[in-house]
């Protein structure tokens, strides 16, 4: 395994939000993590790329301990996560953002990749010298994707990835995320968006109020449908 | 007003105002990076000028060997109270870390009086030597010359460096957002750290700079402070070269106040300034949007 | 602390001390005490402000100049009797305090405290320069009838009644709706507006507030030293009064007074150490604002409760 959480207990002051979680992601898989609002994913994720520490648990990463690491030296590990709202830096340039992308990989020039990334968003290279503020929601997704694939991680987790986008940027992005699994990435995705997400993922995990309520794959879900009902809000 | 008179206005106001720029530049920087007011910055100066004088000069070093040196060990200093002063407890809050220079402000303060006497000045050696040059009909010190030009150079280099350098894009990266900095793999303490260094070495430049104009005493860095916190506001407390053109609007508009009203005028006046721009452009003199965090 | 039984016993038993010390107490020892509780009124007025509303003010010795300068100017150029010059300080403080608390709906932490700061410290300039206010010497108050009546004790009893007052004071604007509602925008404004609270209202009135305590405390610390100088009400006294409010415990009523004894009573106690006195005074400042950041009082707190067991929260026990 790639990625190995076991029992992450996670709290803000006196208020626990993850009450004992574990998953695993392997090596060129995609792993959904579903839940309602305030379930725990955006802390869960967190906790993972190393923001938060948890009050108990473990997790081991491409074979080594983890758990105290801080976010930064998880980077150079091959975790990247691309947070809530993107964390698209909007005073700073495409560029310079792309350039930050690269830093633990010893700068754009070192890290190579940079033509990879116009390759697949040839926007950003037409918008190469402008404010991240100025690009669309969904352009500044790309930004924020490719920025964290010029840190050459082997495990990319991103939250929210189809949050305010149109139909059309979701799917094309969740494309992406197929694309970049066949080249042996792994990607963990923190989703409100049920259907996309059920379509390109391998595996599930469904959290509700900090507990994990059910995990597998796209298919055992669908035939959950209580579970579907209950706390994703589909039929 | 008669023209050399203007001009002298002009020019000395510049040179205030320079230094003013380059003191809120470090300010900016270290509020941005850290969220710390740091009220200890001009003090940092004050205490290089007597590392100059007393601990330098004396090893009979060449003077730009003794002031390289003295920038260096100002630097270590800022560095040190990075590390001694602010690591500890980080969970306290903007408030007390504030506090805390102002702790350090006062004990750098307390130490220099012990030392070195309240209120007595000592005389600097200038590197730019004591000649003055005719320029225009009126003549200006050489002393003059070399602090806008430090100045200058001082300002194009950090323009340069949080421009075109790794570290700069990393340190304004932090400035704005310190953890989707440290999700990019940026060590944001090790930055914090090495802003600080970069605090400590611009007091020292600035304080090096008055120091051989007018005499060197305890107290000389207590009229840069506050004019530096303005030239931060002024920047928008986001924009570098905000801060530097601030300082300079700043230096110069002060400069007119005291030749034109009344030297007791030039304090009060900065005040009146700095309400001016906070109302009629909160966002600084450059600035277009009103940001988050300030 | 008052709120709880024992709290209100401290505070009498305390203020029953501070009562009788006089009687044996020599000149000398009188005017610290007299000199801390000036202070101690001052960094409870400025606590209203930063402890309450988490507003930086950095120009507190403004409102101390403002009290003791007009006390000064009205009482020896204008010869005013001593009741109408304090008040005129009072006046013109909360004016003072009004205006700079305009600004402060637009502006926040950062801007609005290096305003606070060089509303200090134009002041400290202003009054430099004009002979009304004495120039750079400044102006020496002539000696009134509560010092020299019985050994300079009434002006003590003067001084003790109006900390009393201002202490009581503060604890009900603490414990009322104005401290409620400048809590509340203290932690969240959107919250605060969102409740009815009238932001620009608010603030300006806990600058107002403080002005009031700082202006009275300059008057009797005019009265107190006999001697009204720039050089007392410096950029400087604006940052100890903030220090004495945060190394005391902001948000508290002890807290400040407890802070003000510190800033006071240390250059105090360590002048036999000669010039080390300053550095000594600088180091424990710079210990206890890196070491406990909740101030004096929460050191306090927090070794006592390591002494007792620790008690149940109520929440829990129910």
């Amino acid at each position: 395994m790639l990625l190995q959480a076991e029992g992450l207990r996670v709290g803000y002051g006196e208020m626990m939000a993850l009450h004992g979680i574990s998953l695993q992601a392997g090596a060129g898989e995609i792993v959904a993590v579903l839940g309602a609002n305030g379930a725990g994913k955006t802390t869960l994720l967190r906790t993972l790329s190393g923001l938060l520490s948890a009050r108990a648990g473990r997790i081991s990463f491409d074979g080594h301990d983890v758990s105290r690491r801080p976010a930064h030296q998880l980077v150079r590990l091959g975790i990247s996560h691309v947070p809530e709202g993107r964390g698209v830096l909007a005073e700073l340039t495409v560029i310079e953002n792309l350039q930050l992308g690269a830093y633990a990989r010893g700068g754009v020039r070192k890290s190579g990749g940079l033509d990879r990334v116009f390759e697949l968003f040839p926007v950003l290279a037409e918008r190469r010298d402008q404010p991240a503020g100025m690009l669309s929601g969904g352009e500044q997704q790309m930004l924020a994707i490719g920025r964290s694939l010029l840190a050459r991680p082997k495990l990319l987790m991103i939250d929210e990835l189809s949050l305010g986008l149109a139909p059309r940027i979701v799917h094309q992005l969740m494309d992406l995320m197929h694309t970049i699994k066949t080249e042996g990435l792994s990607v963990l995705l923190v989703e409100q968006n049920v259907h996309q997400t059920l379509k390109v993922a391998d595996r599930v995990y469904l959290l509700v109020n900090g507990h994990i309520a059910f995990q597998g794959t796209p298919d055992a879900l669908r035939a959950e449908g209580d579970l579907m009902r209950t706390y994703l809000g589909t039929d | 007003m008669s023209s050399q008179l203007l001009a002298s206005t002009i020019i000395n106001g510049v040179l205030n105002g320079g230094l003013y720029g380059l003191l809120g530049l470090a300010i900016v920087l270290v509020f941005r990076t850290t969220a710390v007011a740091n009220f200890a910055q001009g003090e940092l100066g004050m205490f290089a000028g007597f590392i100059l004088l007393m601990g330098v000069l004396p090893l009979d070093l060449p003077l730009w060997l003794s002031w390289l040196i003295t920038v260096a060990v100002s630097g270590v200093i800022g560095g040190a109270v990075y590390l001694i002063m602010l690591r500890p407890r980080p969970n306290a809050g903007h408030l007390n870390m504030t506090v805390r220079t102002l702790g350090f402000y006062t004990l750098i303060y307390a130490v220099s009086v012990y030392a070195w006497g309240a209120l007595e000045p000592y005389r600097v050696p200038t590197v730019f030597g004591p000649e003055t040059v005719p320029v225009l009909g009126f003549s200006i010190s050489y002393d003059q010359l070399g602090t806008v030009g430090v100045t200058i150079i001082m300002a194009a280099a950090f323009l340069l460096f949080f421009r075109y350098t790794q570290l700069g894009l990393a340190m304004r990266a932090v400035a704005i957002n310190p953890e989707v900095a440290s999700l990019q793999g940026i060590n944001v303490r090790r930055i914090a750290l090495s802003v600080w260094l970069i605090a400590g070495a611009i007091g020292a430049i600035v304080g090096l700079l008055v120091a051989p104009i007018s005499f060197l005493e305890t107290s000389l860095m207590r009229p840069y402070i506050l004019k530096a916190f303005t030239a931060a506001i002024m920047g928008g407390l986001y924009s570098f070269a905000g801060v530097l053109v601030g300082g300079v609007i700043l230096g110069v508009a002060e400069s007119f106040a005291a030749v034109a009203i009344s030297i007791h005028m030039r304090e009060p006046f900065v005040f009146m300034v700095l309400l001016l721009v906070l109302l009629l452009r909160p966002a600084g003199i450059l600035g277009k949007v009103q940001r988050g965090r300030v | 602390m008052p709120g709880k039984t024992s709290g209100w016993a401290f505070a009498l038993i305390a203020v029953a001390a501070l009562a009788i010390a006089p009687l044996w107490l020599g000149t000398y020892p009188r005017y610290v005490i007299s000199v801390w509780l000036i202070f101690a009124l001052s960094a409870v007025g400025l606590n209203i402000p930063i402890g309450l509303a988490s507003i930086y003010s950095f120009g507190h010795g403004g409102f101390m100049l403002i009290g003791a300068y007009a006390t000064g100017v009205a009482t020896i150029s204008w010869g005013w009797p001593l009741l109408p010059a304090m008040l005129l300080a009072v006046v013109i403080a909360i004016a003072v305090g009004a205006l700079i608390g305009l600004p402060s709906l637009r502006l926040t932490g950062f801007s609005l405290a290096i305003v606070t700061f060089a509303f200090g410290y134009m002041l400290f300039h202003v009054v430099k320069a004009f002979d009304l206010t004495g120039g750079p010497q400044g102006l020496f108050m002539p000696e009134t009838a509560l010092a020299r009546a019985w050994g300079g004790r009434p002006l003590y009893y003067m001084v003790l009644a109006i900390f009393v007052v201002g202490v009581f004071w503060a604890h009900s604007i603490a414990t009322g709706k104005t401290g409620r509602a400048l809590r509340t925008l203290g932690t969240n404004e959107i919250v605060a507006q969102s409740l009815g609270i009238n932001l620009l209202r608010a603030k300006m009135l806990s600058f107002m507030l403080s002005g009031v305590y700082g202006a009275v405390a300059g008057s009797l610390l005019a009265l107190v030293t006999t001697y009204v100088a720039p050089e007392t009400y410096t950029p400087e006294l604006s940052i100890n009064m903030f220090a004495a409010v945060m190394i005391g415990g902001s948000g508290t009523l002890v807290g400040p007074i407890l802070g003000a004894l510190f800033i006071v009573l240390i250059p105090e106690l360590t002048q036999s150490a000669q010039n080390l006195s300053e550095i000594i005074y600088a180091l424990i400042f710079c210990l206890v604002a890196t070491l406990f950041p909740s101030g004096l009082l929460g050191m306090a707190k927090s070794a006592i409760r390591r002494l007792r067991p620790q008690p149940v929260p109520a929440a829990v026990r129910e």
